[in-house]
């Protein structure tokens, strides 16, 4: 159990950025995550942690010590890889055993305290087998079994899963989280998949381009966006163009108070999609959208509808009820957008919340 | 199953399809060049010289006498201590060279390289210049009273044996340093471990393979190189040079004795290649993941140490080839040098040996094109005949890696010594010898060429109206001809350095320049044996420029 503190953190390769001061500060014991597309930073700032390469600037605490200028293999923060790195010539016994024999432990130990761990990752009847032996779930499980047995004080994951069949994906990623718990870890895991991101975290940051947009719990993140890169990469979003004048908002067609204070101009609102619901309801608490059905696809439990409307162009999740399903492309139908359920950026590039 | 058909492939145009020709041809060839000299080597050992009756007494005496035994127990010593100096210059040069930013990364392949394609002997002959009774370094250490350890016997054999195949296992070995997924050592790192343990623990069981193949050619080529031991071994018999001895002195009568010694030294080197193999048996490593490993920049009092070290290494490396060309430059009267600069060693091989350099690149061209025709047939059949004869094609192309020249010689004399073939004394047995010697290696650098071409393109040649033998030739072989040169190439520079075989079937009109080389050396004549071997270094050389500049993988060409 250990907080992980870090104060703004650069790192360039040559003359790109790849991290723009990143601070955060990781309560003991959570499973935070470090969410975000593909080059946005996360496995830079994660091989910083745990020593592979120097920071250009900023430290890196675990508790009340500065580890950010000690070598990896000082540092005490386990890593499971994305490639496994489960040692090719060593079997699964040697493989979870080696961290353990760095550090002395008597055999007698070595072999009580692997032995549980392979029971733990359910590999115990693998023991003695070798790597190439071994699916590329079991890899994963040494692997994580590997850097759990040596107690560390943080457990760092880089994109774990992705290497593995979805049906895998979800199930594993259950054990990692049990097991977190059960040891009470911090852990900072590391995912480009927003879905995985959500289902497993105590608190997530949303990165793009080398900063951390957002920082929160799952829900925090998905109901409230910090800006218009976390409401588009995390869920999708329905974005509309919406302009104040006065005390006045303009959106979708509708004309209503506007609920923030803001100079007149531009903003954008957004919504998400399975907040749209079938028909008109009272204009007081939504905006009616009349528009003609571009495609209704049903997607397993939900039925996605894509709508025009004059220049709008929104998703709809619907429950596949008798009603919906019965819609096809050109039929004409009334959607209502709920006020309370919208949220507003300001329309720049990666606009930050207003209301 | 009908025979003989079921063994080569029966395609659509029957039996006698041009590839079903070209085979047998190749099965044919290989029959007659290769086992059958080795196959009267073998039963030459176990006929009594004067009765000519089965017996075992020529390997009982040589499995139980002093002599035989202690040129026996030197052979491993050279061959083992080669092997190890080998992986101890060649390890750690590789790992500094894959794993950090080591500015002048050319110079030290490059060199490695020419040490590698230049012949054992001369690095033998330039140690004797610099360290031997009469060196440069020994009288400067004598002057001021230091005695300085003899070179000659197995340490200076071990010297040369080093520097001369530290290249294998250095160029092996950087090869898979780059490959290795870094995450290993990461993880290795993460859990614990400190770089230096990291290294032994981690990384060197991973490039296990590529060192082990190293070292084993490195022990394969030392126990059976001639040269080294005969110029620098002095007392220090091994197993080829007693060969070498016992053949000529059995000239005439059954070269028994020399035969028995000759597949003692096949079965070391055949232990050798199948120890390696069964421990690589084990090792499974490839992996799917492609994280390779970066460079770390140098600094500090490591650098200083990794700088140090390589240029130590390139130091000693291309010593012999500096030595030689210093050494040829210098003026001599007769065998003695005057002290001062001068072209006269260049004039002796104009006046007196004209025929002899003549020889060397008339045999070497001869046997290359020899090599470069047959191993693009042979390689399209390895690589693209799935046959189990067509694996065994290839398994026999292993044989002369393990056959010592001077057997392969003792082999082709007892072949080839009477009508209706007798080749005895002609140009052809040399020409012949260098090329199956040699072959494997224009076989290796064609069919790596031709793995990399899809058979689809021919395919689609065929499909369009062209017969397979055409198509071969106007599809495939232009697209093979980089790989082709490249081979012909290192067999260029093989031949022309080839010493241990022709040694024992030139005669006065047959003579090379390695033969003249190796005589000069031991008449003392050095000015004359530094002219030649420069033209011998320089002829390599620009090979490997050649080499360098049509291969991809430049360095990699070489192992
Ligand atoms: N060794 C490197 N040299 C140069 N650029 C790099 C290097 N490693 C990563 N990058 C760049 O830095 C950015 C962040 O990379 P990375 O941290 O691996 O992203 P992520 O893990 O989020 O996909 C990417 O744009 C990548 O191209
Ligand atoms: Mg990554």
């Amino acid at each position: 159990m250990a907080r992980v503190r870090i104060l703004d953190l650069k790192k360039s390769y040559g003359d790109f950025t790849a991290l723009k001061s990143i601070s955060l500060d990781i309560p003991s014991g959570a499973f935070f995550t470090l969410l975000g597309p593909s080059g946005c930073g996360k496995t830079t700032l994660l091989r910083a942690i745990a020593g592979f390469h120097a920071q250009d600037a900023g430290s890196i605490w675990v508790d009340d010590v500065s580890i950010g200028e000690k070598p990896a293999h000082l540092r005490d923060v386990g890593m499971v890889f994305q490639d496994y790195a489960v040692f090719p010539h060593l079997s699964v016994f040697d493989n979870v055993a080696f961290g353990l024999r760095q550090r002395k432990v008597p055999t007698a130990e070595i072999r009580a305290r692997v032995g549980k761990m392979l029971d733990v990752v359910q590999l115990g009847p693998l023991a003695k087998r070798m790597p190439h032996q071994l699916s590329g779930g079991q890899q994963q499980r040494v692997g994580l079994a590997r850097a759990l047995v040596i107690r560390p004080k943080v457990l760092l994951m880089d994109e774990p899963l992705s290497n593995l069949d979805a049906k895998l994906r979800v199930e594993l990623r259950r054990d990692i989280r049990d097991l977190q718990r059960e040891f009470g870890i911090t852990t900072i895991y590391v995912t480009h998949d927003q879905e995985e991101a959500l289902a497993v975290s105590d608190q997530v940051c949303v990165m793009h381009q080398g900063i951390a947009q957002q920082v929160g719990t799952p829900w925090e993140i998905y109901s409230r966006a910090a800006n218009l890169f976390v409401a588009s990469f995390v869920g999708s979003n329905n974005r509309i163009k919406a302009a104040v004048s006065g005390d006045r908002l303009e959106v979708a067609g509708a004309s209503i108070p506007c609920p923030f204070s803001h100079a007149a101009g531009p903003v954008v609102a957004t919504i998400r999609p399975e907040k749209l619901r079938l028909g008109a309801t009272d204009p007081a608490t939504s905006i009616c959208v009349r528009g003609r059905v571009r495609h209704a696809m049903f997607i397993g439990r939900e039925l996605e509808i894509g709508l025009d409307a004059g220049d709008l162009s929104l998703t709809a999740l619907l429950a596949a009820d008798a009603r919906a399903v019965g819609l096809g492309p050109g039929d004409e139908v009334d959607v209502s957008l709920p006020l309370a359920d919208f949220a507003f950026y300001e329309d720049t590039e990666n606009g930050s919340l207003i209301a | 199953m009908t025979g003989l058909s079921a063994l080569f492939r029966k395609g659509p145009g029957g039996l006698f399809t041009f590839w079903n020709v070209v085979f047998a041809l190749c099965l044919a060839m290989i029959a007659v060049l290769l086992l059958r000299p080795i196959s009267e080597v073998f039963v030459v050992g176990f006929i009594d010289p004067d009765s000519g009756a089965f017996t075992l007494t020529n390997y009982v005496r040589v499995l139980t006498r002093p002599y035989y035994l202690a040129a026996l127990r030197n052979t491993l010593v050279v061959g083992g201590g080669g092997a190890l100096g080998a992986c101890i210059i060649g390890v750690p040069l590789a790992y500094f060279v894959a794993r950090f930013r080591v500015k002048g990364r050319n110079v030290i392949s490059t060199v490695a390289v020419l040490a590698l394609v230049s012949p054992p002997f001369i690095g033998a002959y330039s140690w004797i210049l610099v360290l031997g009774s009469n060196g440069w370094i020994t009288r400067l250490l004598r002057a001021w009273g230091i005695a300085f350890p003899s070179i000659y016997g197995t340490p200076g054999i071990i010297l040369v044996f080093t520097l001369k195949f530290f290249p294998f296992v250095y160029l092996m070995t950087e090869g898979a340093l780059r490959s290795v997924n870094r995450s290993y050592e990461e993880a290795a790192a993460n859990l614990g471990c400190a770089p230096l343990s990291r290294f032994f623990r981690i990384t060197l069981p991973l490039v296990f393979p590529a060192v082990s193949s190293g070292a084993i050619l490195a022990f394969v080529l030392s126990i059976a190189d001639f040269g080294t031991p005969a110029v620098i071994g002095r007392n220090a018999n091994t197993l080829s040079t007693i060969a070498y001895n016992q053949y000529t002195s059995e000239m005439g009568g059954t070269p028994s004795i020399a035969v028995a010694i000759s597949m003692l030294m096949i079965v070391i080197s055949m232990a050798a290649v199948f120890l390696q193999r069964y421990f690589l048996g084990k090792r499974r490593y490839a992996g799917a993941f492609t994280n390779l490993p970066e460079q770390k920049p140098l600094s500090g009092l490591f650098g200083i140490l990794v700088y140090g070290f390589c240029a130590l290494v390139v130091l000693f490396a291309a010593l012999p080839m500096i030595v030689v060309f210093y050494t040829s430059l210098l003026a001599t009267n007769g065998p003695v040098f005057t002290g001062a600069f001068g072209l006269s060693s260049y004039q002796r091989v104009w006046r007196e040996l004209p025929n002899v350099v003549g020889n060397s690149f008339l045999f070497s061209l001869a046997a290359v094109a020899m090599i470069s025709l047959t191993s693009a047939f042979i390689s399209y059949v390895v690589v693209r005949r799935e046959t189990w004869l067509a694996g065994l094609l290839d398994s026999l192309l292993m044989v002369p890696y393990v056959v010592p020249g001077v057997v392969m010689a003792i082999g082709f004399t007892l072949t080839f010594n009477k009508p209706p073939v007798d080749l005895i004394g002609t140009a052809l047995i040399i020409i012949l010898v260098v090329f199956i010697r040699r072959l494997p290696y224009g076989v290796r650098s064609t069919s790596s060429i031709l793995r990399q071409i899809k058979p689809s393109i021919e395919e689609a040649a065929i499909n369009l109206g062209s017969p397979p033998a055409k198509a071969f030739l106007k599809v495939t072989v232009p697209i093979m001809i980089p790989g082709i040169i490249v081979g012909a190439m290192m067999s260029f520079i093989t031949a022309i350095n080839e010493l241990s075989s022709t040694l024992l079937l030139y005669t006065g009109a047959t003579a090379t320049m390695p033969v003249k080389i190796y005589a000069a050396v031991l008449d003392g004549e050095f000015g004359l044996a530094a002219a030649l071997s420069t033209i011998l270094l320089v002829s390599s050389g620009i090979c490997v420029f050649v080499v360098f500049r049509l291969s991809e993988n430049r360095e990699g060409a070489f192992v």
